[in-house]
């Protein structure tokens, strides 16, 4: 089995590797706390075979509630659950809570690969274990390490393996967005569209390619859950060196091997990993463990693809603060296309929202790096490691300003969910008593207060990871020269979010 | 449990809650909606593209991608009907005042329910009261009140309220042409009838009936066709009538002013119809303004054409 070509740099954060406490503090920056160990009940229910089933089931009935909703519910979309729950709570919990304190935990609940994921290993639960050297050839279905699959199998093509697929689909759909944000049938669209080139994708090609390489949710999570607080990652490497089985990778009778084709005793960064926990079950040495740690700890981009989907998702930050948060009317008619119908103002705003996040934010953050390598003065810094390695604070950054972003949604949509909880398909339900309260934004007056409060702590980590990783780049003594231009971008950058927010 | 009996359970528990999801809210939703058999259930929903209340089913599926009938109960005498209304899209006001009914402000998502016991047969006409958006003016049907068992009365309204939105405004056109068609497309003939031959009832109102307009020139004291031409040519022209006061252009030149200045403060600024009882429902159908939405040019081109019309 293949892993990924980013995969695996023999650089190792200290604080991942031979923990022998519970907690070990190796500096302010990097210390782990091993849940498993503070929190045995934790270990059990990840190691139980339906652990993944538990949680990916009650979602997919969830979905298939939305999708019905879509279908026949009310077309008004803030009394359909399948508008307020997808793109007001679920939005809102994925960026703000998820992400940020369970990294791609949505990854190991999300319904969309379960049918693709059940054909391909025709088992929910159990395990399809096979003994690769007692095994005849010309059985039924795919031996791929010591698991049996079915399907098609093919290898995902090496030149797309990256994110960029991730970053133009996301960045479609994000231009659609006024129309499927009001619109429950075309959520329904969208979403069904996802679930079925899911199912699909499995039968093809192997394991999770599709969450990898093509769900445009995926590429997003990949990149802010390097900022994420928690992690999956082995106790001990050496226990992994000399481990012959390696089961977390090529599987077992207890577990199937990484579908994400990660290694997990030498995984590094949390970008590529579902929290599946296939490897905690796997792992015969009981090597494998869940640490909660510092926010922003893995702070390595390792392609252009991933320095652009920071590029991308800021410039939607900041395009979808323009048109849905700003006071200018006529935008949000340019970008609503459906209701509007003027072409000639969508193409202008499909031009500017594409060429901002794929040319000009990427350009004028080029320039900042170049700037600061010719103040830095003579180095044997690549401009590739340079970019790269200044594109990290964009993480925390982009992060913080799309919560900055949702919570007002939130606040202001919030009593929506009570009415749709009462009422999910619009059709004069009274489940809970209250599908009539009145629409109550929470707190509007301090929306901006808040708002801003957000953005400083993204420029604060923006800030502290960026020059660490100039440091790390250019050493102490050039550090503050190279970055000070994209620490004035950056600085810029919240500065307007602010004034945008907060008038 | 094993991983056989554990993946046993999931498959059916998979299964079982997959079709529970799906059918679950239709069967509570059938037992919500019909818990008393006895009663008569209409179900309403306003829908302002397709300018209806219709009967049909109104969801997320169907609403942008078609019209949808106008709806026309059919009611008996002495038999209690509960009328469900919601609005699929933007705050409507249904209001039957023959019948008793309303108004109701039904919001979008919202439902609405009352029970109507009526007691006389007859032809009832209901409306909606908001104006809701271009195809408002269309919003009108009809609540047919029967003996049980007996004919349905046929229908005389449009089955939906937006067909005349469809034409594209004509090419080229001079005022007369221009203002036929905003009196058309801007639902003007709804009330005031085609070729605003005027006839449409608007209860309790004073006059009984919506005025006709087709006697507007006789009205402004152009008796003589030529009077019209000359009239309608000026305002072609797009000169402003109250320069022609000193080289008056018709006989009467002063009253016609002054009477055409009032038509259009009326288009402008819409009117309230009296009552003709003073403590019976607001009559339904009032003159709504226009100035936001037709120019003074525009009002203009409507007036020239009325101006042409003859009784």
């Amino acid at each position: 089995m293949s892993t990924r070509s980013r995969q695996a740099s023999p650089e190792i954060v200290p604080g991942s590797h031979q923990i022998p406490d519970t907690l070990q503090t190796v500096d302010a920056k990097e210390w782990r706390l091993d849940l498993f160990r503070c929190a045995p009940p934790l270990k059990r229910i990840a190691r139980l075979r339906w652990f993944q089933f538990a949680a990916v089931f009650p979602n997919l009935l969830i979905f298939l509630l939305f999708i019905s909703a879509g279908i026949f519910g009310t077309p008004v979309g803030n009394r359909n659950i399948m508008i307020i729950f997808v793109w007001i709570l679920w939005w809102f919990l994925l960026i703000s809570a998820m992400v940020p304190f369970a990294s791609r935990i949505w990854c190991a609940m999300c319904p969309f690969p379960f049918f693709g994921e059940w054909f391909q290993r025709r088992a929910l639960v159990r395990v399809a274990a096979i003994d690769p050297k007692k095994e005849k050839k010309g059985g039924p279905g795919s031996v791929i390490g010591r698991n049996r699959y079915f399907g098609l199998n093919r290898r995902w093509p090496k030149a797309l393996s990256n994110i960029w697929i991730q970053n133009f689909l996301f960045l479609a759909l994000c231009t659609f967005s006024a129309l499927f944000l009001t619109r429950p049938i075309v959520s329904v669209v969208v979403l069904s569209s996802i679930f079925l080139t899911a199912t699909i994708f499995h039968l093809i090609y192997r394991q999770r390619a599709f969450c990898n390489y093509v769900c445009p949710v995926s590429g997003f999570l990949s990149l802010y859950s390097m900022a994420s607080m928690l992690e999956v990652r082995s106790r001990d490497r050496e226990v992994c060196d000399e481990c012959k089985e390696k089961a977390c990778l090529a599987g077992s009778e207890r577990a199937w091997g990484c579908p994400w084709f990660m290694y997990p005793s030498k995984m590094e960064r949390n970008n590529y990993c579902g929290l599946c926990m296939e490897c905690v079950k796997a792992c015969a040495h009981d090597n494998m463990t869940v640490n909660l740690r510092p926010f922003c700890s893995d702070t390595r981009l390792k392609g252009y693809d991933e320095a652009w989907k920071a590029f991308i998702m800021l410039s939607l930050a900041t395009t979808y603060s323009i048109i849905y948060l700003g006071p200018w009317g006529f935008l949000k008619d340019w970008a609503n296309i459906a209701e509007s119908g003027k072409w000639g103002g969508f193409l202008a705003y499909t031009a500017v929202l594409w060429a901002s996040a794929l040319l000009l934010v990427p350009g004028i953050y080029y320039g900042a790096v170049w700037i600061g390598k010719r103040l830095a003065g003579d180095c044997e810094v690549s401009f590739k490691d340079a970019f790269l390695g200044l594109a990290y604070p964009l993480v925390p950054l982009g992060l913080l300003a799309w919560i900055a972003f949702s919570f007002p949604l939130m606040l202001v949509n919030g009593s929506y969910i009570l009415m749709t909880l009462s009422d999910p398909f619009g059709w004069g339900w009274d489940l809970l008593g209250t599908s009539h309260i009145a629409w109550t934004p929470v707190v509007p007056h301090w929306t901006p207060y808040i708002q801003v409060l957000f953005l400083l702590v993204g420029l604060y980590y923006a800030l502290t990871t960026g020059y660490a990783q100039a440091r790390k780049l250019f050493g102490s003594e050039a550090a503050v020269k190279a970055f000070t231009p994209v620490a004035i971008l950056l600085t810029a950058c919240v500065s307007c979010f602010a004034w945008l927010y907060g008038g | 449990m094993s991983q056989k009996m554990a993946e046993i359970v999931a498959v059916f528990a998979t299964l079982i809650g997959i079709g529970a999801t799906i059918f679950l809210p239709f069967v509570y939703q059938s037992r919500h909606l019909f818990r008393d058999s006895d009663i008569q259930v209409i179900n309403l929903t306003g829908v302002n593209s397709a300018g209806t209340w219709t009967e049909e089913e109104v969801n997320g599926w169907n609403y942008w991608r078609r019209d949808f009938a106008a709806a026309r109960p059919v009611l008996n005498v002495g038999r209690t009907a509960r009328f469900r209304l919601k609005s699929a899209d933007v705050i409507h006001t249904f209001y039957a005042p023959a019948l008793g009914v309303g108004p109701v402000q039904v919001y979008p998502g919202h439902v609405v329910e009352f029970e109507v016991r009526p007691a006389q047969r007859g032809v009832f006409q209901y409306y909606c009261t908001t104006v809701c958006g271009m195809p408002h003016f269309g919003m009108r049907g009809e609540i047919v009140v029967q003996r049980e068992g007996e004919a349905v009365t046929t229908g005389s309204l449009p089955t939906s309220g937006k067909y005349w939105l469809e034409p594209p405004p004509p090419a080229n056109a001079n005022l007369v042409e221009r203002g036929q068609w905003l009196f058309h497309q801007k639902g003007c003939f709804t009330c005031h009838g085609p070729e605003g031959r005027g006839g449409v009832s608007n209860w309790n109102y004073v006059k009984g009936t919506v005025p006709a307009l087709n006697a507007l020139a006789e009205r402004l004291m152009l008796f003589d066709r030529e009077d019209v031409k000359v009239i309608v040519e000026q305002m072609e022209s797009g000169k402003n009538l109250n320069s022609l006061v000193a080289s008056p252009p018709v006989a009467r030149f002063n009253v016609f002013l002054a009477q055409y200045r009032s038509v259009r403060d009326l288009i402008r600024k819409g009117s309230t119809p009296g009552k003709k009882d003073p403590h019976g429902p607001v009559p339904p159908l009032e003159m709504p303004t226009w100035d936001q939405r037709l120019s003074e040019v525009e009002i203009d081109a409507v007036i020239a054409y009325l101006l042409t019309l003859q009784p």
